[in-house]
């Protein structure tokens, strides 16, 4: 398993590319049991470094993989501990933006998947975010995204980023998100926008003011305790 | 003590009949006056936030289409009138 992981670094530095052939032989044998070590996470960065012509069958795989391992690994599962939300900002970081899109989309995953995420994790994804919608270019698992205006990918990636479990508020909107939007609205106000973007807006910053928000989930510490019953 | 509708309504009613061309400020000066502790009559946690979303929609001095339907929005999900009594 482990030799299948380490030899994707080489096939990607050698051809900018893994096919979707390669990725399901890997999903069929090497990532079978829905695993993977420290070591083979780090393999899968470098090669998403290496990948000049990431499909979307690789961005998939990364994502599902890493999402997996960074809100699973350590117990009790489905709550991200400090250190590891550290180690992920710190491999995905470069120069204080986001590497590449199928990073953006792990961070995203992250948090629609995890229960919990540190504080800085949070402020990381949702500034990395604001920072895509504005700037990115490129294609994310939500369509292309667009400078110029917020279309309804980006629209997609900031309903699945606020919304998320794991986000600033679980299924509510914060005020650092609710901000945000404010920012995002200001920012593009004059563009062509997508439908859809007004309604977020609007749904968005009502959420955090009027406090529609479901039940905080358990603290990472109390699911630690309940989790051996 | 003012009724939660009608609190957000006297508040959101002074939003919505400020035109597009005078400041927000004229809009939330009566209610934020000290003389009259109008945010009390706000309920929470909205109360505790409108300042938050004065000075948002205060830093540009003008109250855009976006910040107009967010005003409509919160009117009709409280219920609340939207237009002075």
């Amino acid at each position: 398993m482990t030799m299948q992981f380490r030899d994707l670094a080489a096939q990607a530095a050698a051809d900018g590319a893994i096919s979707a052939e390669e990725i399901l032989s890997l999903r069929q044998s090497g990532w079978a049991d829905g695993l993977i070590d420290p070591e083979e996470a780090e393999g899968l960065f470098i090669a998403n470094g290496q990948v000049t012509r990431p499909s979307a069958e690789w961005t998939a795989f990364f994502v599902e993989a890493l999402s997996t391992f960074v809100v699973n690994t350590v117990e009790p599962h489905g709550y991200v501990d400090q250190t590891m939300a550290d180690e992920l900002i710190a491999r995905i970081d470069h120069h204080g933006r986001i590497g590449s899109l199928a990073e953006l989309e792990l961070v995203i995953r992250v948090l629609e998947i995890a229960q919990s995420v540190p504080a800085n994790l949070k402020s990381y994804a949702l500034s990395q975010i604001e920072d895509a919608v504005l700037t990115g270019e490129g294609s994310t698992r939500s369509g292309s995204l667009d400078p110029k205006g917020i279309n309804d990918a980006e629209c997609d990636l900031l309903r699945r980023a606020i919304f998320a479990p794991g986000g600033d508020r679980p299924a509510a909107v914060s005020r650092a998100e609710a901000e945000m939007l404010f920012r995002l609205k200001d920012a593009t106000l004059y563009e062509v926008n997508a439908p859809a973007w007004e309604n977020l807006f609007v749904r968005g910053v009502a959420s955090y003011l009027l406090g529609f928000e479901t039940a905080e989930p358990l603290s990472r510490e109390r699911a630690a305790e309940l989790e051996p019953l | 003590m003012t009724s939660e509708g009608q609190g957000i309504g006297t508040f959101l009613g002074r939003m919505m009949q400020t035109s597009a061309e005078e400041s927000t400020s004229a809009a939330f000066g009566s209610l934020l006056d000290l003389s009259q502790p109008a945010t009390d009559e706000l309920p929470e946690p909205f109360g505790a936030k409108e300042p938050w979303l004065r000075d948002l929609i205060d830093a540009d001095e003008d109250l855009d289409y976006m910040e107009k339907a967010l005003l409509a929005f919160i009117a009709e999900e409280t219920g609340a009138e939207t237009s002075p009594t």
